[in-house]
């Protein structure tokens, strides 16, 4: 065996694709049983499938992927089932191949194929059935047309030679037919071949044993014609006996062949015109090459600052120019980087129509999944982390959001519950909200949970309650089913979440509905930010959500009776001392005012000083310091100097 | 002098498997293409000694591209690589001219022999 290990990880990554085409066709088959186009794709995924797994040597995959393509292969002719029938069964073969992958990636190639395989079966053979009757007809009809002697004698007179070669194939050939037919055709091309044995049918659909006999009128010797077939791979043996005129003819036979050939010609251009698919042009890059690519830099940025920072102090002209230059260079490759970095959240979101769809028949609820932006890109490592908790998510909207249809009937509410899936950039940020229609959360269930768990819930706001579903251990879901509410819960949500970098809400209304809103860092390295001065110390704020700076004089701020406000476009802002929240110095001098939207609510930050636009790497708070909600991190200046980076979000939350 | 292959198959996986069988038996793999219309371009470009061909590919498939190279160069050496059940469609790749036909899963035995024939 050769040893294909190396080639593990390259067939996993592009099995798995290729499911996940499987199953959106599957998708759209399911909701239009006559979409050609997406069985065709089907048709291909399953076939280039089969043949990596062969390849690779994995036996149930490859078994299963074969019945997979020929009921395919059939449905694409156009052959009618019951429908439901065969889409359920071909869903359950897309999940057996995803059994399969996971206990090959374990190194188990035994999974337990043979039941579906079965089921695949009869459907195809009932159906093979009736196709070899036809062929038998077909068969008849050509060994009534028979034996010609005069071809040969007529063909001697002229100086042809006459062969009759015996021809054997390898033990292990695969397709007997097509070999015996490129034999044919390689020596018609030498001259005429008057008779075969079995019938020319017969040999291209591979319906001999090993050996077949043809008959050969020729200008060219035995030597020649030996070479010829000998040059054709996969021939084990062949014999050459030269004639007398005395044998027979059927040439005719081969025009036939030749027409129904044309036939099928002119079938493929035509699928080809509706099969138009694009593939993206790629390569596959391996992602810690990716990160050091990143690191480095990150690393290339740090530098340039500092570069910059000393010839600004030393003031050497020669130099800036070519350092110009380096900061363009630098930042461009910045760009790239983090471009290249960047998928798609419909990476994550692609598997989820399928999963609901499962959902919804485990449940017997009505449930339609809405999604929206998918396009959304977001940092790779903050994308691939992210399927657990939707998952997670999704199947509590299912679970528990969406209520049994008849609550729903009496609710008047449509039949049919939404579950909204929404992805947005907003800033530096990405925000992914997971809503449904259906019950809300039961504030009621969660006072007496936390009651029971010792907890006081007599100062706390509805909303307050509302955050305490992300606490350890508190499901209030009565029945525990096989979907969700096994106890692990939004805890963990909440924790994937924020080490992720981002935070998670919910907002809930009894019979409207839930929502759950995740905000992200769109990438978790390097952004444009804002250095300040506040209370005499230096902070940077992310530039991605500063919407304005505004130049004020103490005067400018109003007092309420309880805050200080600020009239930004006839609009009440509040405004945030930052220093009285961080505990520094009061200056009140050279105020600025940074205003910031966040959701839909502005936010004004009052600063000192501001020092100037620059890019920053951040790196991560560890230890007490990474508790401390104020900040997102720290960066290094190009003065060697530490910078706090303001997480302006808690600090005007709070 | 190593000869100059252009291998043609959609999927990444396989095009590895060839190439590193086609390195061993001493051939050189100057190009690879994903789909027919690759093929094709990739063609015009490195003029090979050789092109492995899958039959199933996106965009263009293989037949059609063999068709096409034939019309550009008809002595273009084409080789098929098709997997059980295509039986019509390689009947109609050799009609088209294609010099030989290796059948997936591929063999390392199998497909060196084939090769070592042209």
């Amino acid at each position: 065996m050769d040893d294909n290990s190396k080639y593990k990880e390259l067939f996993f990554e592009e099995t798995e694709e290729y499911l996940q085409l499987l199953n959106d066709n599957m998708l759209r088959i399911e909701q239009n049983i006559n979409d050609i186009s997406s069985l065709e794709e089907m048709f291909r995924a399953a076939h280039t499938l089969k043949g990596m797994a062969a390849t690779m040597g994995y036996k149930s995959m490859t078994d299963l992927t074969h019945r997979m393509e020929s009921l395919l292969g059939l449905l694409k002719s156009g052959e009618s089932f019951e429908e439901n029938n065969i889409i359920n069964l071909i869903f359950r073969c897309l999940d057996k191949l995803t059994e399969i992958v996971e206990d090959l990636r374990n190194d188990k190639d035994d999974t337990y194929v043979d039941d579906l395989i079965e089921e695949l079966e009869q459907i195809i053979n009932r159906d093979n059935q009736k196709k070899v009757t036809k062929k038998e007809r077909e068969l008849e009809e050509f060994i009534l047309s028979d034996t010609d002697e005069n071809v040969i004698k007529s063909a001697y007179e002229k100086g042809y030679n006459a062969f009759v070669i015996d021809i054997s194939v390898d033990d292990g050939c695969l397709l007997k037919g097509p070999r015996a037919y490129l034999v044919i055709n390689n020596l018609e091309k030498t001259g005429d071949v008057i008779y075969t044995h079995p019938d020319a049918q017969s040999l291209e659909n591979g319906e001999y044993d090993k050996t077949f006999r043809l008959i050969l009128l020729t200008k060219e010797n035995i030597e020649e014609i030996r070479s010829k077939i000998e040059n054709i791979s996969e021939i084990e043996n062949v014999e050459i006996v030269e004639i007398q005129p005395n044998y027979s003819s059927e040439t005719n036979k081969d025009a036939k062949i030749e027409k129904s050939h044309n036939k099928k010609e002119n079938n493929r251009a035509e699928t080809k015109l509706t099969s138009s698919n694009n593939l993206n042009q790629s390569i596959r890059v391996d992602i810690q090459k990716l990160d050091s690519f990143m690191n480095l830099v990150s690393e290339l940025v740090i530098y340039r600052t500092r570069l910059e920072d000393v010839s600004k102090r030393t003031d050497i002209s020669d130099i800036d120019e070519p350092l110009s230059h380096v900061a363009r260079i630098t930042s461009e490759l910045q760009d790239l980087v983090l471009k290249i970095r960047m998928q798609p959240v419909s990476v994550v979101f692609n598997r989820f129509p399928r999963m609901v769809r499962d959902l919804s028949k485990e449940l017997n609820k009505k449930i339609n999944l809405v999604i929206e932006g998918e396009e959304t890109e977001l940092d790779r490592t903050v994308v691939s982390e992210l399927s657990e908790p939707l998952i997670h998510l999704i199947r509590n909207a299912a679970d528990h959001g969406i209520e049994a249809v008849d609550k729903r009937k009496a609710l008047k509410k449509p039949e049919e519950g939404i579950i909204k899936l929404n992805a947005y950039q907003e800033g530096n940020r990405v925000i992914i909200v997971v809503s449904d229609d259906g019950g809300g959360i039961n504030i009621e269930a969660i006072k007496e949970t936390a009651k029971k768990r010792g907890i006081s819930t007599e100062n706390l706001t509805d909303e307050d309650l509302l955050q305490l579903i992300f606490d350890q251990g508190f499901s209030t879901a009565k029945e525990i089913t096989d979907v969700s509410g096994r106890g692990v819960g939004m805890d963990v949500v909440k924790q994937k979440i924020s080490s992720l970098g981002g935070s998670i809400e919910v907002i809930s209304e009894i019979n409207k509905g839930t929502s759950f809103i995740i905000k992200l860092p769109l990438t978790l390295s390097i952004i444009q930010a804002l250095l300040v001065k506040i209370g005499g110390e230096t902070f940077a704020i992310p530039l991605g959500i500063i919407e304005k700076v505004i130049k004020i004089e103490e005067k400018d701020i109003l007092e309420s009776q309880l805050s200080e406000l600020y009239m930004y476009r006839e609009k009440a802002v509040p405004v945030v001392r930052v220093n009285q929240k961080l505990g520094l110095n009061e200056s009140k001098e050279n105020e600025h005012l940074i205003l910031t939207l966040l959701g839909d609510q502005y936010y004004g930050l009052v600063v000192d000083e501001l020092i100037g636009q620059q890019e920053i790497v951040i790196k991560k708070l560890n230890g007490i310091l990474g508790k401390m909600k104020e900040y997102l991190g720290a960066t290094i200046l190009g003065n060697g100097e530490i910078t706090l980076i303001l997480d302006v979000g808690s600090i005007c939350m709070r | 002098m190593a000869k100059r292959v252009l291998v043609v198959d959609d999927a990444i996986f396989m095009r590895m498997k060839l190439k590193d069988i086609l390195e061993k038996n001493g051939f050189e793999v100057v190009a690879e293409a994903q789909n027919g219309v690759e093929a094709i371009e990739k063609y015009k470009a490195e003029k090979p000694d050789l092109v492995t061909m899958d039959i199933t590919m996106p965009e263009m498939d293989g037949i059609t591209a063999l068709k096409e190279i034939k019309k550009i160069d008809s002595n273009a050496k084409v080789i098929m690589c098709s997997a059980m059940g295509q039986q019509s469609m390689v009947m109609e790749a050799i009609q088209s001219g294609a010099i030989d036909f290796i059948v997936k899963p591929f063999d390392v035995d199998r497909v060196s022999q084939s090769l070592s024939k042209i």
